[in-house]
């Protein structure tokens, strides 16, 4: 790590955000290289560092495993905003840094006295972001939200199921939170670098709501073009068959198998061992196959059901054919070779919950690695960021902590 | 934002999304189609339901906003053009898969010989390394691999990918960060480097709650249907109305209260019968609630719901600022007010088609420049000329030699 170079080296970061989205974005910065600074309440705290799975059943914000997943790489500082010598504070971070995000309820910013007209007179180049689940104008802009209401208003939720079934949702996690930090990591990252070419900062109204919508470009351009309303089809493809998920050997396991050509629906033949039955015209080609699927799906699940699907899996990809074992979490955290190759599940000594999973990012930088180290503990970082980057001195620093504005 | 780059994009519907996003951010992508036409032209759907090569709409959709030439990699006089091409590029990114990559000599270690500044990024199912790498997969492949698919759908039926090509979306996006981190490091150092991207591990970083199940609690989160599961506690998230659903994920404290307090005046209103009677909804804790409380607070929430349409629901919530949301199809997005609102919805014109095309605008808002889609997608070999004879330079014999020789 130490002599490592990282791509956003020096670049500075203040974030006020909670949650997901928000929280997401510093760390991407962080774990790059980038210096960030997370402004915290003890009073107001981060919704996840409230939130279950807590590290050995103990409630506290220190053992959150929730908040660990998206807080790596950064630093931590607890002000009272609502102090005018608490506000003058992040005043002085706001004149630090190169970006200042914050993914509050819309309406929050300006009810602090920070609009961008405000902040751009604190730091004229600076990069400043809002981030929110549909923006900060229009009517539903203020009522803020949730990654499962972004989901289910940009078709997403209503897409995900099979052709008889309610709409579904992975139920342990909203997808619109990994999407809208993405969406604003991309308008940070070429703001960044907008800014290093023409010496121009600018500001950023970044939504959930546009990034998901872009997502279903195929279905809004069917739409319009020939006014079909877009239908779930599961795990079936428009156009190839078999498609699907098929059981395999013991409690809950499957094999995706999902053959695109007529070299590979041969191939799968061979495998199965030219069982009659995919003989019959019907099966001949890949159109009729389409209509036939649901009892293809029947026939080939028959077929499945004997064997370990990581088996299955790398013995039809050793006859060329698109297979993939439906990995559950444990089979992902620990035999997936993948996850080992890219060390992407990196496991950090943290100074409460021990040394636990961190996740990583799933691109390989060649010469710039990520740097990651574990997440703050809450408050952790007053000293550092008061006395080494805003140099307050010892008798302000008192001060601060007596007067309650490090709360 | 990135006006004044240079992309080649050699990205099928794995990758396209991707380039596509740069050229919304004012890149100049130059997509390379093979002569005769992309794979992707044959994808259904089409416009007018008519198979027609420049009429596909999966086309349309991922690769608008670039200009396109055909060229044909795998001759020598394609090869050599390509190397012309590299070495004026600010990036390159392609969804060949990892063979192919290797084969053709898309390395970064080969490119970056002819042009040390440029920014390789390959997009393929499991990354260059790795004993998978040279596997074989689509969407609903690495959706399996990449956990997903286990904690989707009925938990008496088969697992189920997110809709329609996620994994290609959220790899894409992913991909581009990395390829936007690599540019910044450029752009202060000098030179480029390899964005070795993985649409399985994509995936894979996109559940994050499980994991601290997994390894704080001890289980394998499973399916669970249309329901949430936080804390061992159930939380229904499908709520049916007249014509549809709506999705209401139950959050207590301080967090949940304001909706919770809404939620209460407006059963109140339709004299919906209370069996909790909450007092204090900031001191409510679902954590600690006992399921039959939590069940009856949302099934008092379903029976409300049911009362009333999309439309009367879309308004409410709205009215009352309660965080819940009716879950919308693609004519529901359509003439969703808050992207009308903001002028998200872009028209453009394509000489093959009766009418213009309606396109999603607007990736985010900046106050510098509009980022949004800039032209339609091109039509087979549209900017050849543009690009062969005004920028390269070749002469009208270069050009009849080249097609004659099926290489453009």
């Amino acid at each position: 790590m130490k002599n490592e170079k990282h791509a956003l080296n020096g670049i500075k970061v203040v974030e006020w955000s909670l949650a997901i989205t928000g929280p997401w974005v510093g760390k991407c910065l962080g774990d790059h290289g980038a210096e960030v600074i997370k402004i915290e309440s003890t009073v107001n705290q981060d919704v996840t560092r409230l939130s279950v799975p807590y590290a050995g059943g103990i409630a506290h914000p220190d053992r959150s495993a929730t908040f660990l997943r998206f807080n790596t790489s950064k630093r931590s500082i607890t002000l009272n905003l609502k102090t005018d010598e608490g506000k003058a504070i992040l005043e002085e971070l706001i004149a630090w840094a190169d970006v200042f995000f914050n993914n509050q309820r819309p309406g929050a910013m300006k009810r602090l006295g920070l609009s961008y007209e405000r902040i751009r007179k604190i730091n004229p180049s600076i990069i400043a972001m809002d981030i929110s689940n549909y923006g900060q104008t229009g009517p539903y802009s203020e009522a803020g939200g949730w990654g499962n209401m972004t989901m289910a208003m940009g078709g997403h939720t209503f897409l995900t199921r099979d052709r008889d079934m309610v709409p579904t949702a992975p139920g342990w996690l909203a997808t619109a939170d990994v999407i809208g930090p993405m969406n604003a990591l991309v308008a940070v990252l070429a703001a960044l670098d907008y800014r290093r070419r023409t010496g121009n900062g600018m500001y950023l109204d970044v939504s959930q709501l546009e990034a998901l919508v872009h997502f279903l470009g195929v279905g809004l351009l069917d739409y319009s073009a020939n006014g079909r309303v877009q239908q779930p089809i599961g795990n079936h493809d428009p156009e190839y068959a078999p498609h699907g998920a098929y059981p395999c050997r013991g409690d809950d396991q499957w094999c995706a198998i999902a053959v695109t050509s007529e070299n590979e629906w041969q191939n799968l033949c061979r495998c199965m061992g030219d069982p009659l039955w995919a003989k019959e015209a019907r099966f001949g080609n890949m159109a009729s196959r389409k209509i036939h699927e649901d009892e293809l799906d029947r026939r080939i699940g028959e077929w499945t059901r004997s064997f370990e699907k990581r088996e299955l899996m790398e013995w039809l990809q050793s006859k060329g054919i698109p297979a993939g074992a439906v990995q559950n979490i444990a089979d992902v955290l620990e035999e997936d070779p993948q996850v080992k190759a890219h060390d992407l599940y990196p496991r950090i000594e943290h100074p409460v919950m021990g040394e636990c999973y961190h996740g990583g990012w799933p691109f390989l930088l060649s010469k710039t690695p990520t740097r990651m180290s574990t997440c703050p503990c809450l408050g952790a970082d007053n000293d550092y960021v008061l006395n080494d980057i805003l140099g307050v001195g010892d008798e302000r620093f008192v001060e601060l902590m007596t007067e309650g504005i490090l709360e | 934002m990135l006006s004044g780059y240079r992309v080649i994009d050699l990205t099928d519907e794995k990758g396209a999304f991707c380039t596509k996003m740069m050229g919304d951010l004012g890149a100049d992508v130059v997509k390379i189609e093979k002569p005769g036409g992309d794979p992707l032209r044959k994808r259904p759907p089409f416009f007018g339901d008519t198979p027609d090569p420049e009429k596909s709409l999966p086309w349309h959709a991922l690769h608008n906003g670039k200009r396109g030439i055909t060229m044909d990699i795998e001759r020598e006089k394609g090869a050599k053009i390509m190397r012309r091409l590299v070495a004026s590029a600010d990036f390159l990114v392609s969804s060949l898969p990892a063979p192919e990559v290797r084969g053709k000599g898309l390395v970064y270690d080969d490119l970056s010989d002819i042009n040390k500044r440029i920014v390789v990024t390959s997009i393929t199912p499991f990354g260059l390394t790795g004993s998978w790498s040279d596997y074989r997969a689509g969407d609903l492949v690495v959706m399996a691999t990449g956990g997903m698919m286990s904690m989707t759908g009925d938990p008496d039926g088969p697992p189920l990918r997110l809709n329609p090509d996620h994994a290609y979306y959220i790899a894409s996006y992913k991909a581009l960060v990395g390829t936007l981190i690599a540019n910044y490091y450029r752009g202060i150092s000098g030179e480029g480097q390899h964005v070795d991207s993985s649409i399985h591990d994509s995936v894979v970083r996109e559940f994050y709650y499980p994991v601290p199940v997994y390894e704080f609690e001890g289980y394998v989160p499973k399916r669970v249907g249309d329901k949430g599961v936080r804390a061992g506690k159930i939380f229904r998230q499908r709520f049916r109305c007249k014509d549809g659903y709506v999705t209401w994920f139950f959050h207590g404290g301080r967090v949940g209260s304001s909706t919770n307090i809404a939620i209460s005046q407006w059963a109140d209103e339709e004299s919906i019968p209370d069996t909790v009677n909450v007092t204090d909804w900031t001191k409510f804790d679902v954590w600690r609630a006992s399921q039959e409380d939590l069940d009856a607070v949302m099934d008092r929430f379903a029976t409300l719901i049911a009362k009333f349409s999309k439309k009367e629901i879309r308004d409410e919530l709205v009215k009352r600022k309660i965080r819940a949301a009716v879950i919308d199809d693609i004519e529901d997005i359509a003439g969703n007010p808050q992207l009308q609102s903001k002028d998200f919805w872009v028209s453009l014109d394509h000489p093959r088609m009766e009418r213009p095309l309606l396109y999603p605008g607007d990736l985010f808002y900046s106050s510098e420049t509009k980022v949004r889609i800039r032209r339609r997608a091109p039509m087979i070999g549209e900017h050849n000329d543009e690009i062969y004879r005004n920028e390269l330079g070749m002469t009208d014999e270069d050009m009849t030699e080249l097609t004659k020789e099926g290489v453009i």
